[in-house]
């Protein structure tokens, strides 16, 4: 599944005036890639993943879903729904049923699977988020704790199996345990096939799992690149107030080798440092 | 400034009684920066919540500014001596307007009405929030709500001022902004209380609570808590990615001459390495 | 979130803008007798110049102006047919089953149209005007009298302007429940209605939930700020009515006294 943003423009009326949220957006996202998204909050990033998803009307211009165009009147949106999946931010505030497992199967409600499909589904996505499926089943969404909540609430999106899945700030308040068991399941995800893009505020959740970073600044897309390459305009993010990763910051002042991740900056500095001792 | 005895506290749920603090003993100083800090569900935010008498007390002793917190009589006071922040900014504002937002405080201790003027101004410019009397705060950005939240609170001229979590919901720029604020207010000569599961903020902090599970794993110094790989594995949390580097080095036989808390000094012990 | 909305304060430079609130809700009152008292010709001209005047005043645009109206058109046409089918009389010109059109009926009619025009442009103009907490410390005013009744009004003047400080965030948060649920396949058009309204649950309860969320941490917030009781507080200034609000207050009651003799 390939998404492909064509001259995307979106303004808002704002007594009277009208205020340009996102201007001439161009992308494109092929099957199977990581994509980070960055940027300050208010300067566009969740009403870009917004059209994406088709839940907003773009102004001007195209996102066109598999070469087709979503927003056109022949378009059957429902498509679209099976096949994308969205994590908002703060998901554990969209449960309401009465248990555990109807809130997941809600996303399967009106698909055409087997009770025994779907079982299966449901119980999938549970284990997927670290739950006992047998234990959590007929638990109230409402009773658990907010961790517990977020990963039940995304197991409701994966129960669908989407193809592209959409994130917004996921691991936002997560304990550092919680994130790197959340992040370890986006990676499998990927490994499996699935379409991933997450919009985060930290860099180093970014560096760790994401292959491509886009960065919008004022509505408009300021970097696209390998995750290397865009850390590497480390003034240019700083400028937008955005960060780096912590080993892409310190293996510059360190002058190492330039690298993203935590694992690859200590290997680096390992053999610096090991070398230097002999 | 705030000393607990053998603190204890349990909800009652349908399973029955739910401890979340168990002898929670610590001592604050006046004017000093703590960092409470645990993972989510550890009963920090229970703590918080007892030092300003919005949960009433069951177990042990607890004073704030030389008030007795479980003294029902007092709570009026004592709710003005410890002002306090709260997680989600905008679940937390009474008016429509910034500077009746910030006069809330001073009305409720029924302040004469032309004080409270010229308290409001004072306090929107110590959050650096001059000019902003007239406008609506869901308008604000999440870092200048927190700020107003702050603002708030020091119409009343509090003594200590808690943050539960206050920097949960915001971005980078918007966390450093509430960071610096806090900086500020304790250079004031006000005693913070933040509670925070975030170990980059707690380094700021000049002593670290480090909570688990509702007992308190240890009380010391940022680095001496935050440096200390088996007290930090113990409350579940990640070392600060300086300190992490070290022990990474230490396992592959690398000694650097000391344990860094920030960057700075992990350049600094690099240095020294070599 | 920014989109506007029909009815809403709209920012300008104006004697209107500028006038007391209390003054303008009394005058509101005073002018919507006027409207409502039209009946002749004369009446109506009173009425219709007065209008027109006060909207000159405002310096609001034409279309601003007139927001609520056109969005209001089926109401209207509804309410004339209501009104011009429905009268019962003799002299019927027109008869079919229930349906009897006569010319007191078709009358009658534009009566109600043209009264429910005038007084929709007038509050148009007092909303457009008027922040929200201007016209709930106004009305706090205005109500105190009811407290010889044991009526809590500074409580529910709290109430209104702790709801009014809370809509924007809950609309925020209504439109993005409702997206995620769609997101996640939810369908909101079902032909069955028992179905429709079932369907409505997923958007519903977490609002529901969520606003009572935000009361609870909204409670406790306000208690850590010392409240006690919406009693206990410091007054609200007095703040003296101007010599232009008392001039204002004047022409409308004159005005009003005038449509009563027309």
């Amino acid at each position: 599944m390939q998404i492909q943003l064509k001259q995307l423009c979106l303004q808002y009326d704002c007594e009277g005036r009208k205020s340009d949220v996102l201007q001439d957006i161009d992308l494109q996202i092929g099957r199977g890639e990581f994509i980070g998204i960055m940027g300050r909050t208010g300067c566009g990033k969740t009403s870009l993943v917004q059209l994406m998803a088709g839940l907003l009307t773009p102004t001007s211009g195209q996102v066109l879903i598999d070469g087709e165009d979503i927003n056109s009147r022949h378009y059957d949106k429902t498509i679209l729904r099976g096949k994308l999946g969205y994590v908002f931010q703060y998901p554990e505030y969209q449960l309401f049923e009465t248990t555990v497992y109807r809130d997941v199967a809600f996303a399967l409600k009106y698909s055409k699977l087997s009770k025994k499909e779907v079982e299966a589904r449901v119980r999938q996505a549970l284990e997927d988020m670290g739950f006992d499926f047998a234990a959590i089943r007929e638990e109230s969404p409402l009773a658990l704790s907010g961790g517990e909540k977020r990963r039940v609430a995304i197991a409701g999106v994966l129960a669908a199996q989407p193809e592209i899945l959409i994130l917004d700030e996921p691991i936002a308040g997560l304990d550092p345990q919680a994130r790197d068991a959340f992040l370890k399941l986006l990676k499998k995800l990927h490994a499996q096939g699935t379409t991933i893009l997450m919009i985060s505020h930290n860099a180093d959740a970014l560096a760790d799992c994401a292959h491509r970073l886009i960065v919008i600044n004022d509505g408009k897309k300021a970097l696209d690149g390998t995750v290397e390459e865009v850390f590497s305009h480390e003034e240019v993010l700083s400028q937008m107030h955005l960060d780096v990763s912590f080993a892409s910051r310190m293996s510059k002042k360190l002058a190492l080798p330039h690298s993203v991740t935590y694992e690859a900056f200590v290997q680096n500095l390992k053999a610096k440092l090991g070398g230097d001792a002999q | 400034m705030i000393q607990a005895q053998n603190v204890g506290f349990a909800y009652e749920t349908d399973e029955g009684l739910r401890r979340v603090l168990h002898e929670v003993t610590l001592s604050i100083q006046s004017g000093e920066m703590i960092a409470v800090l645990g993972q989510n569900g550890c009963g920090k935010s229970t703590f918080a919540r007892l030092c300003n008498a919005l949960l009433p007390m069951q177990e042990g002793k607890l004073t704030v500014a030389g008030f007795d917190t479980s003294d029902k009589k007092m709570t009026f006071e004592l709710r003005r001596v410890c002002g306090m922040v709260f997680q989600n900014p905008d679940n937390q504002f009474v008016s429509s307007v910034v500077q009746e937002e910030v006069a809330f405080g001073p009305e409720n201790y029924e302040v004469p009405r032309q004080d409270i003027g010229a308290i409001v101004k004072a306090a929107l410019h110590q959050v650096a929030l001059d000019g902003f009397e007239h406008r609506a705060p869901y308008t604000l950005s999440g870092g200048q709500k927190q700020r107003l939240a702050i603002a708030g609170v020091l119409a009343l001229s509090p003594k200590v001022i808690i943050f539960d979590e206050a920097t949960a919901m915001l971005d980078p720029m918007c966390r450093r902004e509430v960071l610096a604020m806090m900086k500020k207010l304790q250079a004031q000569g006000h005693t913070i209380v933040m509670i925070t599961h975030y170990v980059e903020e707690a380094v700021l902090a000049d002593r670290v609570a480090l909570m688990q599970d509702g007992k308190i794993l240890a009380f010391g110094t940022a680095r001496e808590i935050l440096c200390d790989k088996e007290k930090m594995d113990a409350a579940k949390l990640l070392m600060p990615h300086a300190a992490r580097v070290y022990y990474d080095l230490l396992a592959e036989g690398i000694t650097l001459p000391m344990c860094p808390l920030t960057e700075e000094e992990l350049l600094e012990a690099i240095c020294r390495f070599n | 979130m920014n989109r506007s909305m029909t009815g809403q304060y709209v920012q300008k430079d104006s004697v209107l803008h500028k006038m007391d609130a209390r003054a303008k809700l009394l005058c509101f009152i005073l002018l919507l007798v006027v409207m409502l008292k039209a009946k002749t010709v004369f009446s109506y001209g009173l009425a219709a110049v007065t209008l027109v005047a006060v909207c000159a005043l405002s310096k609001l645009s034409f279309s601003a102006l007139t927001s609520t109206l056109s969005r209001m058109t089926t109401f209207l046409i509804v309410i004339f047919l209501m009104n011009a089918l429905f009268f019962s009389t003799q002299e019927a010109i027109w008869k079919w089953g229930i349906f009897t059109l006569s010319r007191e009926g078709i009358v009658q009619g534009l009566h109600v149209v043209a009264h429910v025009v005038l007084v929709l442009v007038l509050s148009n103009l007092l909303t457009c005007t008027t922040t929200p907490i201007e016209l709930t410390t106004a009305l706090e005013v205005l109500l105190k009298p009811l407290k010889v009744f044991r009526i809590p009004v500074e409580m529910i003047a709290l109430v209104l302007s702790v709801a009014l400080s809370f809509i924007p965030t809950l609309l925020q948060e209504a439109d993005t429940i409702r997206k995620a649920q769609i997101a996640r396949g939810a369908r909101f058009e079902s032909r069955n209605l028992i179905e429709k309204a079932r369907s409505f649950l997923p958007l519903i309860l977490p609002i529901f939930l969520c606003a009572f969320r935000r009361a609870d941490e909204l409670s406790l917030a306000m208690e850590a700020r010392g409240y006690r009781g919406a009693a206990k507080r410091t007054k609200k200034a007095k703040i003296p009515l101007k010599k232009s609000d008392l001039l204002a207050l004047g022409i409308c009651s004159c005005i009003c006294a005038v449509q009563f003799f027309l």
